[in-house]
């Protein structure tokens, strides 16, 4: 495959130990990366706080704690979580909030993450009820189709934690360290 | 929300009752740029908006032919969606029942040119199979102010509209241009499907009526059936195995001569409509091979674009039965929708 040419001989094939993993589909491993790295740039956030006069650092931070909570709660992977405050912060950078409608971005951009990477999503009411009643199905399903224009539908989005992953695949991390580096992204 | 929204478009009139739903005309406040506005509104609201019609909406993003109507800007209104699409001043329905300007066979070579190259395309990217289902149809086939021809309505019709009577149908039907395979409910098909529509619409424009209109499902394939013979397990492998295949038999027929059929046309134009219109999907022509076929090398030859006919503004309005009131407020235009769907 051309990816195990790609390497010079000192460097050793990190996915050739699964070649025979049809699951892994270690071959392609290479050209994914290379994928993700391109578009990586793509969907750069800048600051924005300055151009949100209702919305803080420390509410940005209570908001993706709520996210991690949920997270916890359904069970889901944590691409979905990455990827929902990645959204998050596209719209945020774009689209002046209140901030009471922040908890309502972060549902949207869950439920749509969900959708797209979970194998059974969870529902709307299920979405409505972690909100506790704060917003109204159409609410939500409003805000999930502002989230998708300002994204402009893009939702392959190169997310840090699978970078993650796969550095500390290749550089054999323990656990401890994986799970220490999780916690600082 | 910024850049998205109605307030970057004035209505400038309504184009009429598309396939699926209401179409404005409008026109792009800083640009100038005219465009058709589709209001579409989602099925099933329950789910929020299905990840499928995410994807449909990436993939018609992507599309990016000068034979295929582009997607402009879609953003969302209420609980639906509008899609800006490039303005497009008449179709190929209106073009066949122009009974003034009469297609010349260079001008019908050249049609078919584009709407190859637009078939090929779609099937090169994979997009039409994977992500967007799509009605080749002469009222699907619109035609630009330049006389360009493209594929418009992809995809748009299996996520977004309730299935509905239309009042004002003045389109024929898709079932027309359906490829036996699915009139006998085959549930793994290819893209071949597309090329019996093509085949279809070539037969239309060699002979200025449609090859097989059928009133129903099974008179479609009745219609097929006749003019074209009882196909066999020679000429289709694998018919017997189709699921409806048991549910309905024919009368025998050997079908009609092509030349009964067409009857003033070249050999050429025969010879390409026969490969398309093929039983077996697998020996049916792909759109690539159809453009090197001879048809296209043999005189009289495709035309330039500066000798297709040019559709003037009002030409699509023209072969409508019904006249639009565009005075009407573009909230009370898109009102009518909603009742629409629900009758």
């Amino acid at each position: 495959s051309s990816s195990i040419q790609l390497l010079p001989d000192s460097v050793k094939d990190f996915d050739e130990e699964t070649h025979n993993d049809p699951y892994q589909v270690s071959l392609y491993a290479m050209d994914i990366f290379n994928y993700l790295k391109e578009r990586e740039s793509l969907f750069k956030v800048e600051d924005y706080m300055d151009r949100q006069p209702s919305v803080s650092q420390w509410m940005r931070s209570l908001l993706v704690d709520w996210m991690v909570e949920v997270q916890e709660s359904f069970e889901l992977n944590h691409e979905t979580l990455y990827l929902a405050v990645k959204l998050v912060d596209l719209y945020l950078a774009k689209i002046v909030v209140r901030k009471e409608t922040l908890q309502l971005i972060g549902a949207a951009a869950m439920f749509i993450s969900c959708k797209f990477d979970e194998r059974i999503p969870p529902q709307v009411e299920d979405f409505l009820y972690i909100c506790d009643g704060a917003y109204t199905h159409r609410e939500l399903i409003r805000m999930e189709a502002n989230v998708l224009k300002v994204v402009d539908f893009n939702l392959g989005i190169p997310l840090s934690y699978r970078f993650l992953r796969r550095y500390a695949r290749c550089a054999k991390l323990s656990l401890e360290t994986l799970t220490l580096a999780r916690y600082i992204l | 929300l910024k850049n998205c929204s109605m307030d970057h478009y004035k209505v400038v009139g309504k184009i009429g009752e598309g396939a699926h739903g209401l179409v404005l005309r409008g026109q792009h406040l800083d640009t100038g740029q005219e465009v058709a506005l589709k209001k579409v509104l989602l099925k099933r609201l329950e789910d929020g908006i299905p990840n499928t019609v995410i994807r449909e909406i990436k993939a018609l993003q992507e599309v990016d032919c000068e034979y295929v109507v582009q997607l402009l800007d879609v953003f969302p209104q209420g609980l639906g969606f509008v899609f800006v699409f490039e303005f497009m001043p008449s179709g190929l329905w209106e073009m066949l029942r122009d009974a003034e300007n009469p297609l010349t066979i260079p001008q019908i070579k050249t049609y078919m040119i584009m709407l190859l190259k637009g078939v090929a395309y779609l099937h090169e990217h994979s997009i039409m199979h994977r992500f967007l289902q799509q009605d080749l149809k002469p009222a699907n086939l619109l035609i630009s102010k330049e006389g360009v021809l493209k594929i418009a309505d992809l995809g748009l019709g299996r996520m977004f509209w309730e299935e509905h009577n239309r009042p004002y149908s003045h389109q024929v039907a898709t079932r027309w241009y359906r490829a036996p395979e699915l009139l006998y409910g085959a549930r793994y098909y290819t893209e071949a499907v597309d090329l019996w529509a093509v085949g279809c619409i070539l037969g239309e424009l060699l002979t200025n009526s449609p090859l097989f209109p059928g009133e129903t499902d099974i008179e479609q394939l009745a219609i097929v059936l006749k003019t074209l013979g009882t196909p066999t397990t020679e000429t289709w492998p694998g018919l017997t195995e189709l699921p409806d295949y048991n549910k309905i038999t024919f009368p025998e027929t050997r079908g009609v001569g092509w030349d009964q059929i067409f009857p003033d046309c070249s050999p050429e134009a025969i010879d390409l409509t026969k490969k398309f219109l093929l039983y077996n999907s697998d020996k049916r022509i792909k759109a690539k091979q159809a453009l090197v076929h001879p048809y296209f090398f043999t005189p009289p030859l495709p035309c330039q674009l500066s000798n297709m006919p040019k559709p003037t503004d009002g030409h699509r309005q023209q072969f409508k039965s019904k006249e639009y009131d565009t005075e009407k407020p573009v909230q009370e235009l898109f009102s009518d929708l909603r009742k629409m769907l629900s009758s």
